[in-house]
């Protein structure tokens, strides 16, 4: 057996250059796509984003700067009792290793590339939170958008059960098409792994009642700053 | 999964006379569709963003040889490598001789409806694998042995005592049928099976072109998990799954949330563009992508091609008189509902699944549903068409045509048919007016389920000749 598929993709290149489907829609490609969400102009972005994230059970902060953030995120991290946390590397905010080695937490940068990657991964899975950045957010669907790259992994907002994100607030769109118009091609083209959060996991597969927290984190933590 | 499709009368009569599944569609369909018309009264234009959906996917089918070319070019250059799958055999193949080359032993899997229609699971047990699923719903079905039965709602025909039993069966948990604790069950068992498996597999929602990217959508974060933690990451995409650019995705990935549960967004959509680099802390080594074809060519290649234009939200199924009524299983394959009575057809050829062009009542609720406003009437119509040029066209329908060809021509006997029809229904009617069980032949199949409403008193030629007379 081989990976060998020439063939086939010869073949099915081949069908589909038969024929092109004659579809009688117009389908000229429109240079600027109607936005999908109705927003309106007065309406605060920040607002809506809290408004959109809260209804999603996400515990949401608003603070005015850099150090009220950290103040903030070590209020977090003493609440849930952890006495470690996996973090970027990369984080919008300085000083976030040492303050909370200041306060006797643990900080994890993890790095499981290579062969001891299990092993690592259940060395980790109890540490009871992450942390890490947003590189954008969109208002309307109260959306985190998290790219992978050096410094900013994919651990810590999956497999801790609480998950905390640090968030500039220039970094929020209104729309989750404003940034993949302005920003999506470019950072799809940077980053392996692009992901949206959109709350905590959730599932509402028995019997449509929503549970929250089946994969992923349980709880989100937004903290907003200036 | 093996094709029953032309079971669907007998099943559907099974579907209908079981009050669980019944109390559990009602409640699935109506709860979906009500958030689903919430979602879309909240957009700019609802009308107006379906048409440029509908755009956004029918350009890519037209266009789709070119733009499956342009991902693959993408994608490789960022180290992952590309497959081409005819069928459902070549892709199984493909996944086992996958795994064998980096020594695979465990799987997880999240939710794809590409690999339910190639019976993937099945495959890679009998190569000796151990494949987990790992979305709740799919991991309850493959624990029972059973198959899911909605394209988003896998377990919409199960009641949370049943997800107990199985689990206390099973699995020795302590019985409980809070879904909480189920959950909290699941989680730690699945947890497991992440942290040590040394593949992941899930499906795509979108291929983005423009970028070499795969997009997939859940709402557990069980897709995520599957493409992150694993050192080897297969994704099974059906050719129809790419798309153009990111603006059309930026349209379609929000109005599939909207159509499908009502949310603005899934909890998670990930997006991947390749294996992990160097530099990356962590995510994994080796990507790789099957390309399936598996029909989906040849049906583009038909008068049917737009069928491929589906995005596998599911609002056609619980806006449709039928599913809500008989669920998914009844169908008879992988795919149920108005899109499953199409795609059925066409995947597995029409005398195979004579019945399901024929399981709806052409009432377009689906075509007003659907994202992406496929015309799925249109379709079943035409399906019907073919099965009676091969042959296959229902017991007694060509025979009941030429007899109403000779009543229609004949207002002799058209009135008095009207009049045997009249008393002999309101003879049969039950103390509520309606008739129990029809004793003709053909339409006694048809009472077996619903009743029959007798003939009006007076017939509307006899009212109108009395309304000309002025009485
Ligand atoms: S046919 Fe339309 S409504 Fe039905 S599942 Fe596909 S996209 Fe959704």
């Amino acid at each position: 057996m081989s990976l060998e598929t020439s063939a086939a993709r010869a073949a099915i290149l081949a069908r589909l250059r038969q024929h092109s489907p004659a579809f009688q829609d117009d389908l000229s490609a429109p240079e600027q796509p109607l936005p999908v969400t109705r927003l309106d102009d007065s309406e605060s972005l920040l607002e809506r984003f809290r408004a959109e994230v809260e209804r999603l059970n996400v515990i949401f902060q608003h603070v005015a700067d850099a150090e009220g953030a950290l103040d903030a995120l070590l209020s977090v991290v003493r609440a849930e009792n952890a006495s470690s946390a996996l973090l970027w590397r990369q984080l919008p905010l300085h000083g976030v290793p040492e303050a909370l080695e200041s306060i006797g937490v643990q900080p994890i940068l993890p790095q499981v590339q290579g062969a001891a990657r299990h092993d690592i991964y259940r060395a980790l899975n109890d540490v009871p939170l992450g942390i890490s950045g947003a590189d954008a957010a969109f208002a309307t669907t109260g959306t985190l958008v998290l790219a992978s790259g050096s410094g900013q992994g994919r651990l810590p907002s999956l497999l801790p059960p609480t998950h905390v994100v640090l968030l500039p607030q220039a970094r929020l769109f209104a729309r989750p098409e404003d940034w993949l118009l302005a920003h999506g091609a470019q950072t799809l083209q940077r980053a392996r792994s692009v992901t949206f959060v959109t709350g905590p996991s959730r599932t509402g597969d028995i019997e449509m009642q929503i549970i929250l927290g089946v994969h992923g984190p349980k709880r989100l933590y937004i903290i907003v700053f200036d | 999964m093996e094709l029953k499709a032309n079971a669907f009368p007998q099943a559907a009569i099974i579907a209908l006379k079981d009050i669980q599944l019944q109390t559990a569609l009602a409640r699935g369909t109506t709860n979906a569709s009500n958030a689903r018309l919430r979602a879309m009264s909240e957009v700019t234009d609802a009308e107006a963003l379906r048409r440029q959906a509908r755009a956004a996917k029918l350009r890519a089918l037209r266009n789709l040889p070119a733009l499956l070319e342009q991902f693959e070019a993408n994608i490789t250059q960022r180290g992952a490598t590309v497959l081409w799958a005819e069928d459902a055999e070549a892709c199984n193949r493909l996944v086992i001789e996958v795994a064998r080359r980096h020594a695979v032993q465990r799987i997880v899997k999240s939710k794809s409806m590409a690999t339910e229609e190639t019976g993937l699971n099945r495959a890679l047990e009998a190569a000796g694998l151990e494949v987990i699923e790992t979305d709740l719903g799919e991991y309850i079905v493959q624990l029972d042995g059973d198959s899911p039965s909605h394209i988003v709602m896998p377990i919409i025909h199960k009641t949370r005592e049943q997800v107990r039993d199985l689990f206390v069966e099973k699995l020795g948990m302590t019985p409980s049928d809070d879904p909480e604790v189920l959950t909290a069950f699941a989680r730690q068992k699945l947890r497991e099976a992440f942290l040590s498996a040394q593949m992941g597999i899930t499906g795509a929602n979108f291929l983005i072109a423009e970028t070499g990217t795969v997009a997939i959508v859940t709402n557990e974060g069980n897709g995520r998990m599957c493409s992150s933690l694993p050192p080897v990451y297969v994704v099974i995409a059906g050719i129809e799954k790419v798309v153009e650019r990111v603006a059309d995705f930026a349209t379609l990935v929000q109005l599939l949330p909207r159509s499908a549960t009502g949310q603005r967004m899934t909890s998670y959509v990930h997006l991947i563009s390749g294996a992990a680099q160097p530099d990356e802390p962590d995510g994994p080594a080796f990507m790789y992508v099957i390309l399936l074809d598996n029909g989906r060519s040849r049906i583009r290649g038909t008068r049917y091609a737009e069928s491929l234009a589906c995005i596998r939200c599911g609002a056609c199924l619980n806006v449709c008189p039928v599913y809500q009524n008989v669920g998914g299983h009844a169908y008879g394959w992988v795919y149920s509902g108005p899109i499953g009575a199409v795609i059925t057809p066409l995947l597995k050829g029409v005398a195979n699944a004579a019945p399901l062009p024929h399981a709806s009542s052409l009432c377009g609720a689906c075509q007003a549903a659907c994202p992406v406003m496929i015309n799925i009437p249109d379709m079943l119509l035409r399906l019907r068409a073919d099965l009676v040029a091969e042959g296959e066209a229902p017991p007694g329908l060509s025979a009941g045509i030429a007899a109403w060809a000779r009543l229609m021509s004949s207002p002799f006997l058209y009135e008095l048919s009207g009049a045997v029809a009249r008393l002999a229904t309101r003879a049969m009617a039950g103390s509520d007016g309606q008739v129990r069980r029809l004793p003709v032949p053909l339409l006694g199949n048809w009472t077996e389920n619903r009743d029959f409403p007798p003939f009006a008193a007076k017939p509307f030629r006899q009212l109108w000749r009395e309304r000309q007379r002025g009485q």
